[in-house]
């Protein structure tokens, strides 16, 4: 089969999308080159490696790494892959190692990733082995964000400030609303599903509109307040409520704008709400009055590309881990504040499992759309078919208290496309130089591909 | 057979059958959805805990990073409520067309407590599900129940599980164990 040419399959001025995205292999190795190979993608929250010799085992795009807490207290990770013959040299989720020793020969490495130990290294290699070349693969670049790690294999790649950008803004409503942060509780939630990683991406990142009819069982259910844009049905809605926003280098927000809503589907929320309001002011003296009354607790979807997703108030932290062009692990975790004390975190921990864990009643509702939507393309007809996301275009607007473009609504598909858009951008860039950056919605005109 | 048969105790072959019965009833109204019957076999202040299994190194077994472990089930009464509430509302659309599902009981093991009128209860579960045009999923789970006499019947107090899948294998557990 010849190279598909990516700049064919999204139109961003259309809004569509040819399916072959979610099924071709070769695209999807296009990815793991381009989009895994060269983004910034969530490693661990320091939260879980804190101690020197602390390691987590997660996944970049398909490859495993090793996530090690350093004795300077730096973070490094590693391929988890022993550079003899290849085995993985930890099976374990987490834990602390003096030493990483691969179960195939005994090699043993230190937790900076050195080749430390070979058995037999003077009767069998005769000292002819030089040690310090098979040390571990180093994933390039590894940095932090207010508790967030993250990791490039690209050393070409910006730093992790410029590559969040204008993000940070939302972002900090939660990583930095509270003075001492955020922690990630227990060990993570993982799900299997036979879905393109994209999708379920772009499910968080902007779709609102399958909210009120996609969830209606749980959501007729579950609220505990009466909240104007979270309405069951997607019979009637209030624009003025919500807002998404993207631009942003392809990271994006949905968010009501009540202060409140992140914690409606809490069967009894106040708990919640009365931590708002003892917190409210702390919080707009750190972020200022908007973020602080308007963001701070409300429903919000953070998405900072490729694949990872937050929602604050209903806290839960996910990434997705692709397996191929029709599979994916989820990993789901709750996060909290800190200061949080621990009636309300159990409170928290529970309501995430019983919402959005594997047994979450939104999150189960969302699993079987997002696998037909994936493997229906096995048919070949189905499969040479378009899809758009072409809701309210032209409606983006600018904001000069915000950052971003915003559309107004939870409902829309803006989002959407932006993340289709920088898709697309990574999977055509040959590097990060012609990678464009924009955030207002000028800047992503003028940056727009014919 | 030479040699001693094994004791029946630690209870009499009547009880045993009894709880046989009771877990077998129950997995038959799992199986045909009577979820609201389901709930009358629990007692008020059930507990229904599933925790949501990790790896780790034998020698850090029970090395847990944070004092709240993540779980898949964590219910009382009133959220099993919710679900079942969720399920009768008729719009979890992956339950329509209705799924097959087949509750196995097996490894049935029953011991009285220190208390009259309550046992502890061990068995495995595998649960059996065919939907999406022939797609099938088993997934086996470990039970240790705690059945207590409440007014004039025998219910399910505690029902503490092990989910044997590190990865769970399925888009939804609209179902219970």
């Amino acid at each position: 089969m010849s190279k598909l040419d990516i700049n064919d399959l999204v139109d961003n001025k259309t809004g569509r999308q040819s399916r072959l995205i979610f099924h071709e292999q070769q695209v999807y190795e296009q990815e793991q080159e381009q989009i895994f190979g060269r983004c910034w993608l969530f490693l661990a929250h320091e939260s879980q490696i804190t101690k020197p010799g602390d390691y987590f085992r997660t996944f970049m795009g398909e490859d495993e790494v090793l996530v090690v807490r350093q004795k300077d207290q730096s973070i490094k990770a590693f391929l988890n892959t022993c550079t003899h013959r290849g085995n993985r040299i930890c099976k374990a989720d987490n834990g602390n190692a003096r030493r990483f020793v691969c179960n195939y020969h005994g090699w043993s490495f230190g937790p900076d990733g050195s080749l430390t130990g070979v058995p037999l290294e003077e009767d069998a290699y005769h000292n002819q082995l030089d040690k310090s070349k098979f040390g571990l693969k180093q994933v390039a670049q590894v940095a932090s964000y207010k508790g967030m790690v993250f990791g490039t294999f690209d050393p070409e790649a910006p730093p992790l400030e410029d590559y969040l950008g204008e993000m940070k803004w939302y972002l900090d409503v939660w990583l930095d609303a509270m003075p001492e942060g955020t922690e990630l509780i227990g060990s993570a939630q993982k799900v299997e599903y036979p879905v393109n990683w994209k999708l379920p991406v772009e499910n968080v990142c902007g779709d609102g509109y399958h909210l009120g009819w996609a969830h209606a069982g749980v959501m007729t259910v579950a609220s505990s307040m009466n909240i104007e844009s979270l309405s069951v049905g997607n019979t009637d809605i209030d624009s003025s409520t919500a807002m998404s926003v993207t631009g942003m280098n392809g990271h994006s927000v949905l968010s009501t704008l009540d202060g409140y809503a992140g914690y409606a589907f809490y069967p009894e929320p106040q708990l919640a709400v009365d931590y708002l309001d003892a917190n409210r002011d702390t919080v707009s003296s750190r972020l200022g009055e908007l973020r602080g009354n308007k963001f701070w607790g409300s429903q919000i979807n953070l998405t900072v590309f490729p694949n990872v997703q937050m929602l604050p108030g209903l806290n839960w932290f996910r990434v997705y881990h692709p397996k191929g062009p029709g599979k994916m692990e989820m990993w789901t975790w709750a996060m909290v504040d800190k200061e949080m004390s621990d009636e309300l975190k159990q409170m928290i921990l529970d309501n995430v499992c019983r919402t959005f864990g594997a047994a979450g009643m939104f999150d189960n509702d969302d699993g079987d759309n997002l696998i037909a939507c994936t493997t229906q393309n096995r048919g070949w007809q189905t499969r040479h078919q378009d899809i758009y996301t072409n809701m309210a275009m032209g409606k983006e607007r600018s904001d000069p208290d915000m950052p971003g473009i915003i559309s107004d609504g939870l409902i829309g598909e803006q989002n959407q496309r932006f993340f289709y858009r920088r898709w697309q951008e990574m999977m055509t860039a040959e590097s990060w130089n012609q990678v464009p950056d924009y955030n207002s919605l000028e800047e992503a005109r003028a940056t727009e591909k014919d | 057979m030479s040699g001693p048969l094994p004791a029946l105790n630690p209870v009499d072959a009547e009880t045993y059958l009894a709880f046989q019965n009771l877990l077998f009833s129950e997995a038959r109204l799992l199986d045909n959805e009577q979820y609201e019957d389901w709930l009358e076999m629990l007692t008020d202040d059930v507990h229904y805990y599933m925790p949501m299994p990790a790896r780790y190194n034998r020698d850090e077994k029970n090395n847990s990073k944070h004092p709240l472990e993540a779980n898949i089930f964590n219910d009382k009464k009133k959220h099993l409520q919710l679900r079942v509430d969720r399920f009768l509302t008729n719009f979890v659309w992956s339950e329509n067309p209705q799924n097959q599902l087949c509750h196995l009981v097996s490894n049935i093991e029953v011991f009285p407590t220190d208390l009259e009128g309550e046992w502890k209860v061990l068995s495995m579960v595998t649960v059996y599900r065919n939907r999406l045009d022939g797609e099938e999923r088993r997934m086996i789970v470990s039970r240790t129940d705690t059945w207590r006499v409440e007014g004039d019947k025998v219910k399910l107090a505690l029902r503490n599980m092990v989910f044997n899948h590190a990865v769970v294998p399925d888009s939804n557990l609209n179902v219970f164990f």
